[in-house]
């Protein structure tokens, strides 16, 4: 075999890797996509089948039946919206003073914040449940949102992008007479946009997929989010409607999918930088 | 005006001033939501606590004692160290490899990427409930696709044995994406020339995998190994939707006890009591890891 065969063979070798490696990934997706649109005939059908003979809608009608759908999905967008907003407000604002302002104390408040990285979620979700009770934060949406908002990652990863910002952009900026709150909004932020876009995705899916603290913050059914809703739609003892959880399933998924497919470059691009910077 | 070297500390100074000002949120949030409830969770742990709003009643160690003395803490413990020790060393050498093969290509890297990405977009509780629906014994389509080659029925999430191998399975997949996001990288930051000299050299393949791509990429490494320990350590969704904890305790983890202790026995202090122990597994490992990860990876290129 020449050199150039055996390096062609190689290549085709590879991409069949890769392809049956998507196979398997994709396919979970596409046997929920498929049993959502199954009637209970052949859903049941043994062997199971592996497309809908006649597709049906009636588990996705039978999903807005059981379920305030919109109300939910709302739920979901506002807490990882308002989450995000304030995440990525707050940890550039603290990241910028611990990168660029030379005063005593900063370094301490920043190992502090370090040290935090490694407190599991439980530690603070168990005692703050027990807080947002007696203050009545329950069943709020807020009362889900404020705790884990500012979150220790954010402010480190945006300490590593301030860094970056050129001194002298400041010091101009300084000698003009700006104000040290204008240089924030409209210099520091500008330049840090590409870190405040990674954090803000990377908050938003954490937030949207998280499952602990909002489930046990959220039990009235019009207040739970989509995570929520879909993890105690199940009922271990009970009989199971497969089409009707699987097409509940893909109303769950689509909206998160579509928005990835829009912002896929970002959020890749976001993820690897994390790596990278951590 | 602009600060030099050394440290200043006047807080009238106009400009150094607001150094204080901004970093205001970070403290408050430290304070009211990592340092207060990690120090409550402590004294929680210490106490009596029969449901949220009830009067805490001092119970000294008694909460860590008497979970110490109960077998399903120790299962728990167990089946979260088994847990780890099956999802991470063999996530780490899949995602590895598959990256690896990613960084092989020119055309479509990108676009293999972005796809293996999807389960980690979609998150754990809806890839873990359309799992359930997967592993259903009668009308499950892994049996089916099992039994073509000849694999009787298997009960998978209802097999005491196997509940969990199927859960580390199905995280196994699901952060693969994620994973081979951050080795390529660790990948793409790998000069082409020391490749370039190795195929001058005659190296094969798979010298080459471990002699220049697996020391250089050790960084990316340990943040994956690190990153995948403190995460799965804390299992708790995908045995929520799942398997709940069964069968019988089969699948029960630390972090899915203290969901039980908090919210089903409705026992605060036990579930406090049970999250110290994790907190301090958690630090212990991460610490140990750091440390070896210190030794370990001196590269420069």
């Amino acid at each position: 075999m020449s050199y150039r065969t055996r390096r062609s063979a190689t290549t085709v070798i590879t991409y069949l890797v890769l392809t049956v490696m998507a196979l398997i990934i994709l396919f979970p997706f596409f046997w929920m996509i498929s049993t959502a649109f199954k009637p209970n005939t052949d859903i049941i059908k043994r062997p199971p089948i592996f497309l809908p003979t006649k597709p049906t809608l009636k588990h996705f009608q039978k999903v807005f039946m059981e379920v305030p759908y919109f109300r939910t999905l709302y739920n979901s967008l506002f807490v990882s919206g308002m989450t995000t907003l304030i995440t990525i407000f707050f940890s550039t604002m603290v990241g910028y003073a611990l990168a660029k302002y030379r005063v005593v104390g900063l370094n301490v408040i920043f190992i502090l914040i370090l040290s935090g990285l490694m407190i599991p979620p439980f530690t603070i979700a168990i005692p703050l449940y027990i807080v947002a009770s007696q203050i009545r934060l329950v069943d709020t949406l807020w009362g889900v949102i404020i705790p884990f908002s500012i979150s220790n990652f954010g402010i480190f990863l945006m300490r590593q992008y301030c860094m970056g910002v050129p001194q002298d952009l400041i010091s101009a900026a300084r000698i003009d007479g700006a104000s040290e709150f204008t240089i924030l909004l409209r210099i520091v932020f500008p330049v840090v946009a590409t870190g405040c876009t990674a954090l803000g995705i990377l908050k938003f899916l954490l937030t949207w997929n998280d499952l602990f603290w909002p489930l046990i913050m959220l039990t009235e059914e019009t207040k739970k989010t989509l995570t929520v809703m879909l993890a105690t739609f199940i009922d271990f003892e009970r009989f199971v409607d497969y089409g009707l959880l699987m097409a509940m399933t893909t109303m769950v998924v689509i909206p998160v999918i579509l928005l990835f497919v829009v912002f896929q470059r970002r959020i890749i691009e976001g993820v690897a930088l994390t790596g990278m910077k951590g | 005006m602009r600060p030099g070297k050394k440290f200043i500390h006047d807080i009238s100074h106009p400009i150094l001033r607001w150094g204080y000002i901004f970093v205001i949120p970070g403290i408050l949030s430290y304070l009211l939501f990592t340092f207060y409830p990690t120090i409550r969770c402590l004294v929680q742990s210490l106490h009596l606590i029969r449901g949220a709003n009830n009067p805490w009643v001092f119970n000294g160690l008694n909460n860590y004692l008497e979970i110490f003395q109960d077998p399903i803490f120790w299962g728990s413990l167990k089946n979260t160290f088994y847990y780890v020790a099956m999802t991470v060393p063999i996530g780490t050498v899949i995602a590895l490899l598959v990256a690896v093969i990613l960084n092989s290509i020119v055309g479509a890297r990108g676009f293999f990427r972005a796809l293996y990405f999807i389960p980690s977009v979609a998150g754990v509780i809806a890839v873990g409930i359309v799992f359930n629906w997967m592993y259903e014994p009668y009308l499950g389509v892994l049996n089916l696709l099992l039994s073509k080659v000849g694999i009787p029925r298997l009960n998978w999430l209802r097999d005491l044995k196997l509940a969990l191998p199927s859960i580390a399975a199905m995280n196994i997949w699901q952060t693969l994406g994620y994973n081979v996001v951050i080795f390529l990288a660790g990948l793409l930051a790998i000069p082409a020339e020391l490749y370039e000299a190795a195929d001058i050299d005659g190296t094969n393949p798979i010298r080459k995998l471990w002699s220049i791509t697996v020391p250089l990429v050790a960084p990316s490494m340990w943040f994956v190994i690190i990153n995948n320990t403190i995460r799965n350590l804390q299992v708790f969704s995908e045995i929520f939707v799942m398997t709940g904890g069964g069968p019988g305790h089969a699948t029960t983890t630390v972090g899915f006890r203290v969901y039980q202790y908090a919210f089903l026995y409705l026992s605060f202090g036990k579930a406090s009591a049970n999250v110290m122990v994790l907190l301090i597994i958690i630090l212990s490992v991460t610490l140990l890891q750091l440390r070896f990860f210190e030794r370990r990876t001196r590269v420069e290129f």
